[in-house]
């Protein structure tokens, strides 16, 4: 297993290299460059700043010495920040971090709760109502469902802050994590209810009953255990889209994280955020990937990877 | 936004294998038929196709021309000429709504061509080619795996964006009913979205390689192709149809995302997105703008949503009901 | 189960209507608090102390000597001040100087004398040295600053800063030949290429104010960590977080009246509809106000008090490249600007927040009589008239006219603008436009690689005086003309009035080339309106509304930061 793990760490530096390489000449392909602005610049100004961030060789050129610069762990500066790209993902990431596992730790509760609630209690009203979030969460994108909550709650009820996002103050979290994490809260409950369906269904569930195991016994010690197998499959391509799929959020709640800087970057032609953010993005991506391979072998005794 | 795609893929257990073989489309119609949820998701999909198709056709269901603009009228609510209100510009929503709903599923749909095509071809090859092509395209589906997709959508819509190409730019030749734009939209969203299906093809062509039928026709002598395209290909239709059912809304969400943060269609094109997104700026002075195309896409999401659960159920030979 | 679901999609639809139904109406309660806000202007008097919030957006840099955006330039004016000041009726009066400068004979030196002990907000002495500094900044090549060209009239600038590839030693000598020199502690000389009225006035930029060069001391070093800087406006930058926000707080060492207010948070908000929900959240005090919502902003009881609409000084065209067929015809341009109803526009794209207008330069700047609607009789709205010019250009009833495109950015604004006209010309002209969208970046290079036909453009003043709305942009030298204008005439009178020093005479001047450009032959393509600033203002803060200025970068009244108080 640790070679294994070992070797898909080392897998994972040409595959940063390749993700790297594509970015690199897909963001150069984008027409217009850093210092079009709606207010031109004298050519003469635009040579001197083309220079000053060694944008002016031939593109082979820049991407030779950004791969040498990479190794060295420099991204280079951000033409927008004026500063270096790793202090700008630096300062940003970590509410981006906060706010994508709060948003998955909600999903996450609230989906199993409301899955494993409709499932025990099938066909009554929780279940309706289990149902009916579940479906509706799901139903519309996370920028919609984010204004009518601001409209809502924090204009016309006034329990929350419209913008800012403070670790620990509720009147700044509550919204930005629920508009992130309805969906796969949604989505976790929908799994949850149909596993839970499928495993009460057992043989073994009506063994524990017909012993008279309690009720409540049965369903946590039995039903949810077996039932959350197909739910924890899904938590790590859910954890990655939370992470790296908070741009609206981030904008609309004013969180100072890196989502929001992405989309700005790709439109100031920010080089090396954009390939900071990606890289950083991949990361996340291919060790959550790898997490889930390796719950996969726990879960599944099965497999052997070798 | 792919959570759901990739996700259920991996939920549903898309590598197990198929038992039953014999009649499974007609059993697979049959459940389905008597699977109520997905048969309303199905018949209200078929309802909001055909009153958009009907819409771009006929005055009478469109009433007014999407961009046609009427001073006289703007911002306003519902009114008994304008059922759902007209936008900033005097433009029917009601009208709008609907060219957007084209708009979108033409995203939706052609995404998940794209995507199947794609998908298709390399899960197909690496299951079926040598050791060394599975490996190749199996990386380069890894590679893709790993590449952020929020990211790469945006990155590959910028890319494609305003270049004077013809048939995906804004040049001639167009293709009809499929301008540059939409063809732009379309792939940069199928540019990482075909993953999921390579390697769901992989798995279940993998599995069916070994199954009996399969060995049994080979020793019966029929030809490679044959084998691939009788007796493989049609059987791993069934996890790849429940894929697609799941993709198009995803697709459509992803559009709508375009829109919102700003790489969306040029107008006076309506897509759900732009809309959505025209909505949302003037959310405040006429809501329906954005009430309107946005439970447009729900009822999109939750018709897909209904009739893939019941495909998905139709399909698999474990359901018991 | 099924059966459940099934009814969950109907209580789905029932929720989202009944949400939207309360959205709805959800902006009725403000009617209960919308009482009590009045706004008298300059009622009581300045109060020290307090502390505000404002949106704000993120500035690119905060190097003055470097920046070229309207956010940046906003917030160096609040912690930097230049030699000279503009007052809200734009007259030039010292600020850093100590009196108007003296004038050479021939009109090219220049030398201003500095007020007397003059401090950076670290204690340390602000002096004639640190003036030089700046402008060596600006000019310098590897800072290569956007505002450069405005001070291309010092003597050496240019050559400096074209000076990119030599050497060190070489770099240092041109350096020392830029032509602004310290005589002494408290001196500084400018030399200038030719005469320019407008110099003393072009003192109060930002790309001249002063450098700390006890912390700066090179041009050519890259401008310090704000908290690691030295200030001389009323304020300075305590805390800057990047994405989040700045804290401003009193310089106590600034040579004018105290600032009032203890502290200013500048929060930072990309959009506009956010600033606006915080604003209606009492999260902040002051921010730009949200046009697409302008008319639910008037019509609420409270909001509509707390609003605030100027003139400002961008002026918006329909851009034509004039090398590209049909457009070099100016009956063709004649056509399609008689063709657009601007007062229509106006109305339905911007819910009436601007000023339909033909003219070019704006009214204020360019004087001599000329209002938003000297131009109407030639160029404005006349559908007959703009048939009968494209038949008269060859093009009958629209007949064998090519498609052009319109780029334009992704802004509601814009993309409300290029639908509008699409829609109106070929209704009235029945010709057919394509409509391009594409980010600013996008926009821009293809405007500087001229790869356009029309696009919705426009201009906002730097500094006013009417010079600023010609120079480097439709003379044919000019390094921002991708119009493809090249017009003898305006040449001619261009070369005259730059280097003129006869006031009357060259505003007189530059009245023609006004006419050229907004009317015949239409230079500049269709002059649709004149931009207006629009603000919201909580009804404590005092000080935005009064001093309210078209120089105001950002904010209103932001020029003039040091008047801001809270009125309890």
């Amino acid at each position: 297993m640790t070679a294994y793990i070992l070797r898909r760490l080392l897998v994972m530096v040409p595959l940063l290299w390749a993700i790297a390489t594509i970015t690199f000449f897909l963001m150069h392909a984008v027409p217009g460059g850093p210092f079009d602005n709606e207010k031109p610049l004298p050519p003469a100004t635009v040579a001197a700043l083309e220079r000053k961030y060694n944008l002016d060789g031939p593109l082979a050129e820049q991407y030779l010495d950004f791969l040498g610069n990479l190794v060295r762990g420099d991204l280079g500066l951000s033409f927008r920040q004026n500063r270096p790209v790793s202090e700008v993902i630096g300062d940003g990431f970590p509410q981006t971090l906060q706010l994508g596992l709060c948003a998955f730790a909600f999903a996450l509760i609230a989906g199993v709760t409301l899955g494993v609630i409709s499932a025990v209690k099938q066909n009554g009203p929780m279940d309706y109502i289990g149902v009916f979030v579940a479906t509706a969460g799901a139903a519309v994108p996370n920028f919609v469902l984010s204004v009518f909550l601001v409209l809502f709650f924090a204009l016309r009820l006034g329990w929350f802050d419209v913008i800012g996002w403070e670790f620990g103050n509720p009147r700044q979290m509550v919204l930005p994590v629920i508009g992130l994490g309805m969906y796969p809260a949604a989505f976790i409950a929908r799994i949850t209810r149909a596993s839970m369906l499928e495993v009460l269904r057992q043989d073994y569930i009506r063994t524990a009953r017909a012993k008279g195991v309690g009720e409540f016994h049965v369903v946590m010690q039995h039903a949810v255990r077996n039932a959350m197998v197909p739910v924890l499959t899904v938590l790590g391509p859910i954890l990655a889209a939370l992470i790296t799929g908070s741009f609206v959020i981030e904008h609309y709640f004013a969180i100072p994280g890196i989502g929001r800087s992405f989309v700005e970057a790709v439109g100031v032609r920010d080089y090396g955020v954009i390939m900071g953010m990606t890289l950083l993005y991949a990361t996340v991506i291919a060790l959550l990937n790898l997490a889930v391979d390796i719950s996969y072998a726990i879960v599944n005794p099965r497999i052997r990877y070798s | 936004m792919s959570i759901s795609e990739r996700a259920a893929i991996l939920a549903d257990g898309g590598f197990e294998r198929p038992r039953k073989q014999l009649g499974l489309w007609g059993v697979a119609f049959q459940r389905l038929r008597r699977n109520k949820l997905a048969m309303a998701g199905g018949v209200i999909l078929l309802l909001l196709i055909a009153l958009a198709t009907l819409a771009g056709v006929s005055e009478v269901v469109g009433r007014y021309r999407p961009s046609e603009q009427q001073y006289e009228e703007i911002l306003t609510g519902p009114t008994g000429s304008h059922w759902l209100g007209t936008d900033n510009l005097g433009r029917d929503t009601w009208a709008r709504t609907w060219e957007g709903t084209r708009i979108s599923l033409k995203i939706g749909i052609g995404t998940q061509f794209v995507v199947l095509c794609v998908g298709i071809l390399v899960g197909a090859g690496a299951a079926l080619g040598s050791r060394w092509t599975d490996g190749v395209l199996m990386r380069f589906t890894d590679l893709m795996y790993a590449f952020p997709d929020l990211l790469a959508i945006i990155l590959m819509r910028a890319v494609l964006s305003q270049r004077d190409w013809p048939i995906i730019g804004t040049g001639d030749p167009q293709l009809p009913g499929l301008p540059g734009p939409l063809l732009q939209v379309i792939l940069a969203i199928s540019f990482v979205g075909w993953v999921t299906l390579a390697r769901l093809v992989r798995g279940q062509m993998l599995a069916l390689k070994d199954m009996e039928y399969v060995m049994a026709a080979r020793s019966m002598g029929a030809s490679e192709r044959r084998i691939v395209f009788v007796h493989m290909l049609p059987n791993t239709l069934g996890p790849v149809i429940v894929a697609v059912t799941f993709g198009i809304p995803t697709a459509i969400f992803a559009e709508a995302f375009l829109g919102f943060i700003g790489f969306g269609l040029p107008p006076p094109t309506a897509s759900l997105g732009t809309l959505v997104a025209e909505g949302y700026a003037y959310v405040r002075v006429n809501e329906w703008m954005i009430a309107v195309p946005s439970a447009v896409i729900a009822a999109l999401m939750l018709c897909f949503t209904f009739l893939g659960d019941g495909l998905r159920d139709a399909l698999d030979p474990r359901t018991r009901r | 189960m099924q059966r459940l679901r099934f009814y969950s999609l109907l209580g789905l639809l029932v929720v989202v209507f009944a949400s939207l139904a309360l959205v709805a109406c959800g902006d009725d309660d403000d009617d209960e608090t919308g009482t009590d806000a009045t706004n008298t202007p300059g009622s009581g008097s300045p109060q020290r102390g307090g502390e505000i919030t404002i949106a704000y957006a993120e500035p690119d840099s905060f190097d003055p000597h470097y920046s070229a955006f309207a956010q940046d330039i906003g917030v160096q004016r609040m912690v930097w001040r230049g030699l000279y000041r503009l007052t809200l009726g734009n007259k030039t009066e010292p600020e850093m100087a100590a009196a108007m400068p003296g004038v050479s004979a021939d009109g090219k030196t220049y030398t201003v004398k500095l007020k007397a002990g003059l401090k950076w907000s670290d204690g340390q002495p602000l002096t004639a040295k640190d003036f030089v500094a700046g402008i060596q900044r600006t000019c310098n090549p590897d800072n290569a600053g956007n505002y450069k060209d405005t001070i291309s009239n010092i003597v050496g600038c240019d050559e400096y800063y074209a000076a990119a590839e030599k050497s060190a030693d070489e770099k240092k000598k041109l350096q020392e030949a830029v032509g602004v020199k310290a005589l002494d502690d408290t001196t500084v000389e400018f030399r200038l290429e030719n005469p320019q009225p407008t110099f003393p006035m072009i003192l109060s930029l930002w790309m001249t104010f002063p450098s700390p060069s006890h912390i700066v001391t090179d041009p050519g070093q890259a401008w310090p960590d704000v908290t690691k800087l030295a200030y001389n406006g009323p304020y300075k930058i305590a805390s800057y977080t990047a994405k989040d926000s700045a804290v401003l707080v009193r310089n106590e060492n600034w040579a004018g009246a105290p600032a009032n207010l203890d502290k200013i948070t500048m929060k930072y908000i990309d959009k506009l509809d956010v600033a606006e929900n915080a604003y209606r959240a009492d999260q902040i005090d002051l921010t730009r106000a949200n046009l697409t919502n302008l008319t639910a902003i008037k019509a609420d009881p409270k909001l509509g008090k707390e609003f605030l609409q100027v003139g400002g000084v961008t002026t918006r065209a329909v851009h034509m490249n004039l090398k590209k067929k049909p457009l070099d015809n100016p009956k063709v341009r004649l056509a399609l600007s008689q063709a657009t109803d601007r007062e229509t526009l106006n109305k339905v794209a911007f819910q009436g927040a601007y000023i339909p207008s033909t003219t070019w330069m704006p009214p204020a700047v360019v004087g001599g009589g000329v209002t938003e609607k000297t131009f109407d009789a030639i160029v404005g709205f006349n559908p007959e008239a703009a048939k009968k010019n494209l038949a008269d250009a060859g093009y009958p009833d629209g007949k064998g006219f090519p498609e052009l495109t319109i780029v334009v950015n992704d802004v509601p604004d814009r993309k409300a603008t290029a639908e509008f006209l699409k829609e109106q010309w070929k209704k009235i002209l029945n010709i057919d436009i394509k409509i391009e969208v594409v980010d600013s970046k996008t926009r821009a290079s293809r405007f500087t690689s001229e790869d356009y036909e029309l696009f919705p453009g426009g201009w906002t003043q730097d500094y006013p005086d009417p010079e600023n709305w010609v120079a480097g942009l439709f003379n044919s030298d000019g390094a921002n003309n991708h119009y493809g204008v090249a017009d003898r005439q305006l040449d001619d009178l261009f070369k005259k009035a730059y280097f003129n020093t006869n006031d009357e005479e060259r505003r007189k001047q530059y009245q023609e080339i006004n006419k050229l450009l907004s009317a015949d032959p239409m230079l500049v393509g269709p002059v649709l309106y004149q931009e207006s600033f629009n603000y919201l203002i909580k009804p404590g803060l005092k000080g935005p509304r009064e001093n309210v200025s078209p120089l105001d970068a950002h904010l209103a009244g932001d020029w003039n930061v040091e008047a801001w108080y809270l009125d309890k």
